[in-house]
């Protein structure tokens, strides 16, 4: 019998947490997960970061759940582990125990200002090109009118 | 320098003088190699019976085509009987010597120390070393480097790895005559190098490469650019003057890495001008690779070979008879001579002109043995005599050069010149600058006339160049006069040659020729044409100037050097070292060059585009393999498809007339054709040259 109420208050949390029944079957068909925790952060695509140490072990206590649109890209349903910048990164796999709401990362030269996720097999993907020297030098006609 | 014929004939002479008489039949001696009976002749050395008996000497500083110095001591060998070991090189051998060249003093006295441990791969002292050296060393004192010199932008010296084996200075001072590279210092410290800072200022200076036995002098352009087990190989012919010098292409991944010279006792021993050697980055630079056509702008833009071939063929199916007219190039190979000569005959055209001119007077170009070096290159080592009239063999043909000079330094040739006094390497008697002095030679009135008489085997040569002034064809019965009077007066026998004509750069020149091109393009002056095709044609002859206003010019090549910027349509062909291709050099000799790169981008092979354009223009020649392009060549003249050959010429006439005065001049030798023109090592010897060997600047690896 306390099971099921306990049940019961989990579930109405978790209703409440994710904004009614609307956001909770979002949730559910987004992420197909819809474990409630306190909001750590939200970074400056829209990503937002959960924490919750009291009810799921090490590993599953920290979660993002991500936004709807980044560069210019519609990751509602197409969402990608490369949309986390680097220093929510850090936190969310644990590499530290402060988020970079408390502790903001070092500028460095070599962070981009805006975060760029994995581009592969879109068309702006990386294609090797050789960086050896041509063999055969053509001949470049001279300008008509040059002369 | 110890010069071995006579020595060695001296030697033998007193030899024989202590035995028995020989029989007077023969002079061949008898000795034992390791047992082993061989007979020689008398005056040979230990090391060349050695070879006849099949064994190999070790030597460094030997080398057949030079004097013998015997300075390394790697050749030395225990003769039975003897108290010391001999040096095999240098000694001749006597009657009933026994050579032992495994025995025990033998293999004591051949010394190999290996002090150096970064050789180049090719090097042959290393090689000697793990054959020969020690496994172990011994070396207790100090070891030595030497600072590398700077001779010029072609030879990489590194001189730690020289041993001082002094075929680099003997080849200076015998082959190529200047005596820029000597030996300072002794023993120990002993240096090569030209100790001024000169640079080694000769035409054949990259020999030098091929003939230093460690990798002390190596090919500069060529350095850590290949190894040569990676390179395929091709035999080929040089195009780059009328020489038809052999060479052996080395190729990696599909661009040629190097040239190196292959043997052919007649034409060009186992030597190679520079221009030669090092030409080939030119083949890189400034190629065509695409057909291009003008568009209304007067832009040429590129296009594709359909839109290429029919705008040509229908430009020659609006033209007939000597509307449309063709100007033979340099390079041009003689299968896309036969078949440009055919399209155009089928038009109706007999306009088909050689950029060179050649006097058409009397015989014209109608006798072979009017056009040709009838005495050959290796007749040179014949004669006692040589007239050179109006040419600077040593830059127009550095390897008749070289040959001219091998005879007046063994077989005591004697050479005068008519023309500029310049430094042929060798001393020559310098007659004058004019013609008159041909006129008085032919009249019999100069002094030189005597000698002239007098010589048993005389030759006279005159230069293509000096036949290209207005005078040319004055000048050609003048000489021919002069070869004719010198032949009945010297009594030689029938076969014997006199008269040649050395064509300077231009190796085409002899195979149009020998097809029916008119030589020089003043036919095409005189009625200028509404289409001109020029096959490879870089020589600026003819100009937009002297075409009519509406005109149009199809440049078929693989430069774009001075035709293609005047050129309406560009039909992309290939260089010599992209065809199987015949080439006929200055003595008639006929020689084919192989395939050793693919033609860039869209290029081909210049008959095939010609054949393609005939087939679209409606006059379709009847070949369609080189097979069958070889048989039509055969046809025309057979001794095109004879090749290594040289066909006799004769039928020598004249014609007299009188002539006017005017100079040859000679320009820059590295210069003178479209891939010499397009090589940036070529530009680096013409800036060292005018400039000094410290202005050419040379990144620095080590």
């Amino acid at each position: 019998m306390a099971e099921y109420a306990n049940l019961v208050r989990r579930a109405l949390g978790q209703l409440r947490g994710h904004a009614g029944v609307k956001g909770f079957l979002l949730q559910l068909f987004r992420v197909n997960d819809v474990k409630v925790g306190s909001l750590i952060g939200v970074d400056k695509y829209g990503n937002k970061y959960y924490e919750d140490k009291k009810h799921y072990f090490f590993g599953r206590h920290r979660w993002v759940i991500y936004t709807t649109e980044m560069n210019g890209k519609n990751t509602l349903w197409e969402v990608d582990g490369s949309m986390v910048p680097a220093e929510w990164h850090r936190w969310l796999h644990c590499m530290t125990e402060d988020p970079p709401t408390t502790h903001p990362p070092e500028p460095k030269k070599f962070l981009a200002e805006v975060h760029q996720f994995n581009v592969s097999g879109s068309p702006q993907q990386y294609v090797p090109y050789p960086t050896t020297r041509k063999k055969i030098h053509e001949w470049v006609p001279p300008k008509a009118g040059a002369q | 320098m110890l010069r071995l014929p006579t020595v060695g004939r001296a030697l033998a002479g007193a030899a024989k003088g202590m035995r028995t008489p020989v029989r007077a039949a023969s002079n061949m001696v008898e000795v034992f190699v390791d047992g082993k009976p061989v007979e020689v002749e008398a005056g040979t050395t230990v090391l060349q019976a050695c070879e006849k008996a099949g064994i190999q000497i070790p030597r460094f500083c030997y080398h057949e085509r030079l004097s013998v110095a015997g300075n390394c001591r790697m050749c030395l060998v225990e003769i039975e009987r003897a108290p010391k070991p001999v040096a095999a090189c240098a000694m001749p051998v006597m009657k009933g010597w026994n050579i032992l060249t495994n025995s025990e003093k033998t293999r004591k006295a051949r010394i190999v120390i290996f002090l150096n441990s970064n050789h180049h791969p090719l090097c042959h002292f290393q090689d000697q070393s793990m054959q020969f050296g020690s496994d172990r060393s011994r070396f207790t004192e100090g070891k030595r480097a030497v600072e590398d010199k700077n001779i010029g932008p072609l030879i990489k010296t590194i001189m730690t790895r020289c041993i001082q084996c002094t075929r680099c200075v003997r080849f200076a001072s015998e082959i190529a005559g200047v005596e820029d590279l000597g030996t300072t210092g002794r023993g120990n410290n002993l240096q090569i190098g030209t100790y001024v800072e000169k640079m080694f200022m000769s035409e054949l200076s990259g020999n030098v490469i091929d003939v230093c036995p460690v990798g002390a002098l190596t090919s500069k352009p060529y350095a850590f650019t290949a190894r040569p087990w990676e390179t395929r190989k091709t035999e080929s012919i040089d195009v780059l003057d009328a020489v038809g010098s052999n060479i052996i292409v080395s190729t990696r991944g599909g661009e040629v890495m190097r040239v190196m010279p292959r043997l052919n006792e007649d034409i060009n021993e186992e030597w190679i001008s520079d221009k030669t050697r090092f030409a080939y980055d030119g083949l890189k630079r400034q190629r065509l690779t695409q057909p291009m056509v003008k568009d209304e702008s007067g832009q040429l833009t590129p296009t594709t070979w359909e839109d290429a071939l029919t705008r040509v063929a229908g430009a020659l199916q609006g033209v007939q008879g000597n509307e449309v007219a063709a100007i033979a190039g340099g390079m041009a190979d003689a299968e896309s001579l036969v078949s440009l000569k055919d399209l155009l005959n089928r038009l109706d055209s007999e306009s088909l002109c050689t950029e060179e001119l050649f006097p058409t007077d009397g015989a014209g170009t109608d006798l072979r043995s009017n056009y040709l070096l009838n005495s050959r290159i290796v007749g040179i080592e014949e004669s006692d005599l040589l007239l050179l009239i109006g040419t600077n063999p040593r830059y127009e043909a550095p390897l008749f050069n070289a040959r001219i000079r091998k005879s007046w330094l063994h077989n005591e040739l004697r050479v005068a010149m008519v023309g500029h006094n310049v430094d042929l390497s060798y001393t020559y008697d310098h007659l004058g600058e004019d013609t008159s002095v041909l006129k008085e030679l032919a009249d019999g009135t100069h002094p030189f006339c005597e000698v002239l008489s007098a010589a048993k085997r005389p030759v006279v040569v005159v230069g293509s160049s000096a036949l290209q002034r207005d005078d040319g064809a004055a000048i050609l019965s003048t000489v021919s006069t002069i070869a004719q009077n010198a032949r009945t007066s010297s009594g030689v026998e029938e076969g014997w040659k006199v008269l040649n004509v050395l064509h300077s750069r231009v190796a085409s020149q002899v195979a149009a020729l020998d097809l029916g091109y008119k030589a020089g393009v003043d036919a095409i002056r005189k009625n200028p044409p509404k289409v001109l095709f020029l096959l490879g044609a870089d020589a600026g002859c003819i100009t937009r100037a002297d075409l009519p206003q509406n005109s149009l010019v199809i440049y078929q090549g693989h430069h774009g050097d001075v035709g293609a910027p005047m050129a309406d349509i560009i039909l992309p062909g290939a260089a010599y070292t992209e065809k199987n291709a015949t080439y006929v050099n200055t003595e008639g000799r006929s020689q084919h060059t192989k395939v050793a790169v693919t033609a860039p981008g869209m290029a081909r092979e210049d008959w095939k585009i010609i054949r393609a354009v005939s087939e679209l223009a409606g006059v379709t020649l009847p070949y369609d393999s080189l097979d069958e392009v070889r048989s039509r060549l055969a046809e025309v003249s057979p001794n095109l498809v004879r090749y290594d050959d040289v066909e006799e010429a004769n039928f020598f006439k004249q014609a007299n007339d009188l002539a006017k005065q005017q100079s040859p001049v000679w320009n820059f030798f590295e210069y003178d054709n479209s891939i010499s023109r397009a090589s940036q090592t070529m530009a680096k010897c013409v800036k060292a040259v005018t400039e000094g060997a410290a202005a050419v600047e040379e990144p620095s690896i080590c």
